[in-house]
């Protein structure tokens, strides 16, 4: 008994013709392979042309681009905004310092005794008239911390999945 | 056509494509030694360049008083610059700057250009600790090739008070002497430093790499000075200075029973805030004479000589001896200040009348052994350390010393050939108002730093004598003040405990008899004794020369007007003392 030699029949898993059907559900390819192809993608790949997912890329990229100038941007004017802050913390900080020696000059012995002999014409007590009251002393006044700034240890906050984001995406840190 | 243009190609197009290749090669080959290969050592290169540090000046810390006062603080100023470089590069607008800036401080644009443009080196100082409010209008200005580095000016809101012990800084802000060098280390800080890329000109650029430490501010230091005390005791000793025309003086105000320092005033003084390094007397004037120099404390010394006899139970203070008015002792004759004999004596009026010969009869009663054991056990030979450098030792001779003589004991005994200074003999007597316990004097308080608070608690050194001498002693020393007519240390209204001295200035040859030290050391209230004040005036001059002429009223004077900021009231009841509701 002869054995009939094998009919090479082209892979097809659909035996429904794409042309019937107008779905474009393989792709033939020389040697008469047909790759099989999602259901549905033949109907995007017809309407979407070369030109338009050249396009769709182009603007992905340029997305991205514009994506990172302005993130790009935004940290720099935080940045020039954190040092202007800074510069305005510097400057107020100093203003404190002088408003307190300020404030201590105003407070000086012989100023006072000056302001009130001179300018408010007072004189030195001759009768003193000593009253017992309930009340008590004031307590001594406690050591100021002005000229030492506290500064709080903070817990560092927890990285958001933005900043996570950023992170990831290169070029952007 | 093809093969016409292969025939067009002369020798001459391939040697210059040659070339170019050559070229691109050579290119691509340094491309990559600087980007690849050499990477990392160019970037260094290129930081080294661009990389800017600038150094953010630390706040100093404030000396504070007892009352939290600051008596020496710093503000914020700026030192102004010219870049000569940035100048150098644009004339025109150098000359416009030099306009601007001329018309600012009221200076010649010329002078400034010329400055600017000739001068070499680094940059031109145009104005150093300029005002901060100034400064900032001068920053906004924004003026080309004018740089305004911040700085920081040391102010005094109190004035010259206690300058000596809150000392100075140098022009770079740090402590050159006082608190303000020994306390150095707390007070100023730890500078910050912003190192960020900087364009050709030098200016920081906005975006850019940037490490910053953050400056750390100065620790605070704050003393046991009360400056209401200090004013009471410089202004006292201020009046006394010209009043007697004297050489310098001192007062000391202290608490007794703690060792806090209240007050330490010395004359004569700096001007703090102007204070001129080049000045030839500048020790003169900055030294903190109460711990610096040391004095022969005279009849003072006599509280501790009575004080070592009672405590010893070798008499009381009914305790008698026959002043004839004068003691040998060796070759020597030991004469009252007076010239005095008062026959039959009680140590009582002894002490009364400040007599010589009273303290040598006690000095050889007690012995050289007991009596220099106990001058140890006071700490006149020692530092008090108070905690301030440059505090002297006191000296004396002790029977161990081969140039030791018996009459050191009895001269010893009234205060004369020993030596100690003002802050050492005070804290000694204070021992007789504190139950006999000597206390470590102590003038710093609390020190506050950005991680640490350092308190400083009184600190007990021995007992000296018990507490019955000590109570024995306040009884007798009230006697001396208040139990003498029209005695210059009596306070109105207070019971004051106390003892003069008046000793001769020691020069190399002996003693001049024409110049005295004129002290008196005492407490107030007696009974229960607020502060202890030492008042010392040297060499007077005017007529009165005595302790008891010029100290004893300063005394008076000083410890009225304390007991009035304490509100202690007086210890004999008021007419007008009336009961609030």
């Amino acid at each position: 008994m002869t054995s009939l030699p094998a009919v090479r029949k082209p892979r097809v898993s659909n035996p429904v013709s794409p042309m019937r059907t107008g779905a474009a559900t393989g792709i033939a390819r020389p040697g008469g392979v047909i790759r099989q192809l999602p259901e549905g993608w033949g109907v995007v790949r017809q309407r979407i042309s070369r030109t338009m997912l050249a396009g769709l890329a182009l603007l992905t990229v340029a997305g991205v681009g514009i994506f990172q100038v302005l993130q790009t941007s935004n940290v720099a004017s935080t940045g020039y905004e954190v040092r202007r802050l800074e510069g305005e913390r510097a400057t107020l900080d100093a203003e404190i310092r002088l408003l307190e020696a300020q404030l201590a000059s105003s407070a000086n012995l012989e100023y006072l005794r000056k302001t009130a002999s001179e300018r408010l014409g007072m004189t030195p007590a001759t009768n003193r008239l000593r009253i017992s009251v309930d009340t008590p002393a004031p307590e001594v006044v406690p050591l100021p911390r002005r000229y030492v700034p506290v500064i709080e240890e903070q817990p560092a906050p927890e990285r958001s999945w933005w900043d996570t984001f950023i992170d990831a995406v290169p070029g952007l840190r | 056509m093809n093969t016409s243009r292969e025939h067009n190609l002369t020798w001459r197009h391939r040697v210059i494509a040659l070339l170019v290749f050559a070229m691109f090669s050579a290119a691509i080959v340094r491309l990559y030694t600087v980007q690849i290969r050499d990477h990392e050592k160019f970037v260094k290169e290129a930081a080294i360049t661009r990389q800017g540090a600038v150094s953010i000046p630390a706040p100093r810390g404030a000396v504070l008083d007892a009352t939290g006062y600051p008596l020496a603080t710093s503000i914020d100023t700026w030192d102004v610059y010219i870049d000569r470089v940035q100048w150098g590069h644009q004339p025109a607008a150098a000359r416009e700057t030099a306009q601007k800036l001329g018309a600012f401080f009221g200076l010649n644009p010329d002078d400034l250009l010329r400055l600017g443009m000739e001068s070499r080196g680094g940059d031109i100082l145009v104005q150093r600790q300029m005002d901060y409010a100034r400064g900032l209008a001068l920053r906004t200005a924004d003026l080309y090739g004018v740089r305004l580095e911040p700085s920081q000016v040391r102010v005094y809101p109190e004035g010259n008070i206690a300058g000596q012990l809150l000392g100075f800084v140098g022009r770079d802000g740090k402590g050159l002497w006082g608190v303000e060098a020994d306390f150095d280390h707390y007070l100023r800080g730890k500078e910050g430093i912003l190192s960020t890329e900087r364009d050709a000109l030098g200016r920081p650029i906005a975006f850019s790499a940037r490490h910053e430490r953050a400056a750390v501010g100065g620790g605070e230091v704050q003393l046991t000075i009360d400056r209401f005390i200090q004013a009471i005791a410089e202004r006292a000793l201020e009046d006394a200075m010209k009043k007697y025309h004297a050489r310098s003086g001192q007062i000391i105000v202290m608490d007794p029973h703690t060792g806090a320092v209240l007050a330490m005033a010395s004359r004569p003084s700096i001007r703090l805030g102007a204070v001129n390094l080049d000045d030839p007397n500048l020790s003169d004037l900055v030294r903190d004479r109460p711990i610096t120099d040391l004095y022969e404390p005279g009849s003072v010394m006599k509280i501790l000589t009575t004080a070592m006899a009672i405590d010893q139970g070798l008499v009381t203070p009914e305790s008698t001896y026959n002043d004839t008015g004068a003691v040998e002792v060796s070759k020597y004759r030991i004469l009252n200040w007076d010239f005095s004999a008062n026959g039959n004596t009680t140590v009582r009026k002894y002490l009364q009348k400040s007599l010589n010969t009273g303290s040598v009869w006690l000095g050889q009663k007690i012995g050289p052994d007991k009596f220099y054991d106990y001058v140890k056990a006071f700490g006149l030979g020692e530092s008090t350390h108070l905690g301030l450098s440059g505090e002297a030792e006191g000296t004396y001779r002790t029977p161990s010393d081969p140039n030791w003589y018996a009459v050191d004991l009895a001269t010893n005994s009234y205060g004369q050939g020993l030596a100690t200074t003002p802050l050492a003999m005070l804290t000694a007597v204070n021992s007789m108002a504190n139950k006999g316990v000597l206390m470590r004097p102590y003038v710093v308080s609390k020190i506050v730093t950005k991680n640490d608070v350092r308190t400083f608690e009184p600190v007990r050194v021995r007992q000296v004598v018990s507490p019955q001498t000590a109570e024995t002693m306040m009884g007798l020393l009230h006697d001396v003040v208040d139990g003498v007519e029209f005695h210059g240390a009596q306070v109105k209204g207070y019971q004051v405990a106390g003892k003069t001295g008046t000793t001769l200035v020691s020069i190399p040859t002996g003693y001049d008899i024409d110049s005295t030290i004129a002290s008196f050391a005492g407490f107030i209230p007696a009974q229960d004794p607020k502060v202890s004040i030492l008042i010392k005036i040297d060499q007077p001059t005017g007529g009165l020369n005595l302790g008891g002429q010029v100290a004893a009223p300063i005394f008076s004077t000083v410890a009225e007007q304390v007991m009035k900021y304490y509100a202690v009231a007086p210890a004999a009841p008021q007419q007008n003392l009336v009961r609030a509701p």
